[in-house]
């Protein structure tokens, strides 16, 4: 084997979400310096997300080549299979894991007792359909009531200078992304520095929730991808409340996302009176996927899922479109994988928004697909 | 006796070139240790000539000969490349931690660690390297 061909095996178990890798090196009559590059490179990666590299069956040659190379300190070289597996399972996790399979997906989990958080609408979408938002409906929100919301938004002081702004947007934990609705998007945001409570977001409708997670879990799917859809009824299997809000965290195997092209204030109005998203103005206005794109980018998602809708007000009912149990706006990153250790959710997300480029943020649709990943739960009421 | 090939200068063939140097030593009774030693010295050797001596110029081309005197084996490798002298020593990066360790200059230490004397030659427009290891 040469060394693209292992490089391009690896390459491909870590894109699929494996983060432990065991390599039974029996074979191998020895390990060329460019051989010991692609073990350190991967090694490098996967220490980044928590995973390892784990050697075994190495010939006395091979593990002389390791020792020659000052390497033996930094790889676990192992006798034999056997030798591996303990290592492995001296290493799992807290007991107070928990874990349940529904409809195929893998899910563990941890609950914690916390109260439930609060769901905020913003704004109203009344005026979306015909483009007639003014300054009167922009509604101003303090970063620190809101560290998770979803909704068109932007930041700015006179709406003049904003309006050309606003935009698809998402923050998580209190960081905002917005991606003006424009023709050639491109994304802004502002992390917001831990006690920075001065800061304000223009809304022109969305809502926003605050509170603990009541669940941290990792979902996984050993033979099929699986879609946002059904991930989110598998969530209402683990949590309790009738409303949630969701922090998803992984790595898209087929986004479908959307966003408006144009910003829906009055003066932009259709001169043809009609609705925008009316088929003679909708490919004016939205941008709709008719494929999957972004394979392999992380993706955070911020939203809310409702189990039953008529159990909750109107003002809450509205913010999810008809037939549709959630609405989440998601952030798309780089493409990198991820540590997918639970305890680790929350480092992880920051990792990802302090170190990994941006591309856009658009809202979620329920055929977007995922292979694995994390998701924080918190459980809501109005 | 003696073997000899020629191949493309791509890292592809390391296996061809490989499989043709330790069929030559084994032939002779180079033992496996030794021989797996050759193999790795001889894996760099190339893999430096394609990347440095042709530096990913397409069309080269990688002479391989092998020759026995009972208590030596010796490998002579030739390409056209640019000058290239692989037995100058590097001194690798070994105790650095990881995430800081650059890699570099470890072909050529295992090069010289794993056989008994290196050789180089420039002649006629050509790189010759002769790698020599004791059978037993």
């Amino acid at each position: 084997m040469t060394c693209s061909d292992l490089q391009k095996q690896i390459d491909n178990l870590i894109l699929n979400g494996e983060r432990i890798l065991i390599a039974d090196l029996h074979e191998v009559s020895y390990v060329s310096s460019a051989g010991l590059r692609v073990f350190i490179n991967t090694l490098k990666q996967l220490k980044k997300v928590g995973g390892d590299i784990l050697l075994y069956n190495a010939s006395p040659q091979t593990q002389e080549i390791f020792t020659l190379s000052g390497l033996l300190q930094v790889f676990r070289l192992f006798a034999n299979r056997e030798g591996i597996l303990a290592a492995i399972r001296g290493e799992k996790p807290a007991p107070s894991l928990l874990s349940k399979e529904i409809r195929g997906i893998s899910i563990q989990y941890v609950e914690r007792q916390v109260s439930p958080g609060t769901l905020l609408p913003i704004g109203s979408q009344r005026k979306l359909p015909l483009s007639e938002y003014t300054e009167q409906d922009i509604v101003t929100m303090k970063a620190q009531d809101i560290p998770f919301s979803t909704g068109l938004a932007t930041i700015g002081e006179n709406f003049d200078d904003y309006k050309q702004f606003l935009g698809e947007s998402v923050t998580i934990n209190k960081n905002f992304y917005f991606y003006p609705a424009v023709k050639r998007p491109a994304v802004d945001f502002m992390l917001c520095p831990q006690g920075d409570s001065s800061l304000e977001y223009k809304f022109l409708h969305g809502f926003g929730f605050n509170g603990s997670y009541n669940y941290i879990l990792t979902f996984d799917h050993p033979d099929r991808l699986i879609q946002l859809t059904e991930l989110i009824s598998a969530f209402f299997e683990i949590a309790k409340a009738n409303m949630l809000g969701i922090v998803l965290l992984a790595e898209s195997k087929g986004l479908w996302g959307m966003h408006l092209k144009n910003v829906p204030i009055l003066e932009n109005k259709p001169s043809n009176g009609r609705e925008i998203f009316d088929s003679t103005n909708f490919a004016e206005w939205v941008n709709f996927p008719v494929e999957a794109s972004d394979y392999n980018h992380v993706v955070i998602g911020v939203g809310i899922a409702i189990k039953d809708k008529n159990a909750e007000p109107p003002a809450l009912q509205e913010l999810l479109a008809k037939d549709h149990p959630f609405h989440l706006h998601g952030a798309v990153f780089a493409k990198e994988a991820l540590n997918k250790n639970l305890e680790q959710f929350e480092q992880e997300m920051n990792r990802v928004m302090t170190d990994l480029e941006v591309y856009k943020v658009q809202h979620i649709l329920g055929q977007t697909r995922f292979q694995n990943g994390m998701a924080g739960i918190i459980e809501l009421k109005g | 006796m003696n073997q000899q090939g020629v191949f493309p200068a791509v890292t592809e063939i390391l296996p061809d070139i490989a499989e043709l140097v330790t069929a030559a030593a084994r032939s002779c009774g180079m033992i496996d240790a030794h021989v797996a030693q050759l193999e790795l010295a001889v894996d760099e050797a190339c893999t430096n000539i394609i990347q440095y001596a042709y530096a990913g110029r397409d069309g080269g081309k990688i002479e391989i000969l092998c020759e026995d005197d009972r208590e030596d084996f010796l490998v002579a490798i030739r390409d056209n490349g640019v000058p290239f002298d692989q037995t100058q020593p590097t001194e690798p990066d070994l105790d650095s931690p990881i995430e800081e360790r650059q890699i570099g200059g470890l072909g050529r230490f295992f090069m010289r660690k794993c056989v008994d004397d290196l050789t180089y030659l420039r002649e006629n427009d050509h790189n010759v390297l002769i790698l020599r290891k004791r059978i037993r």
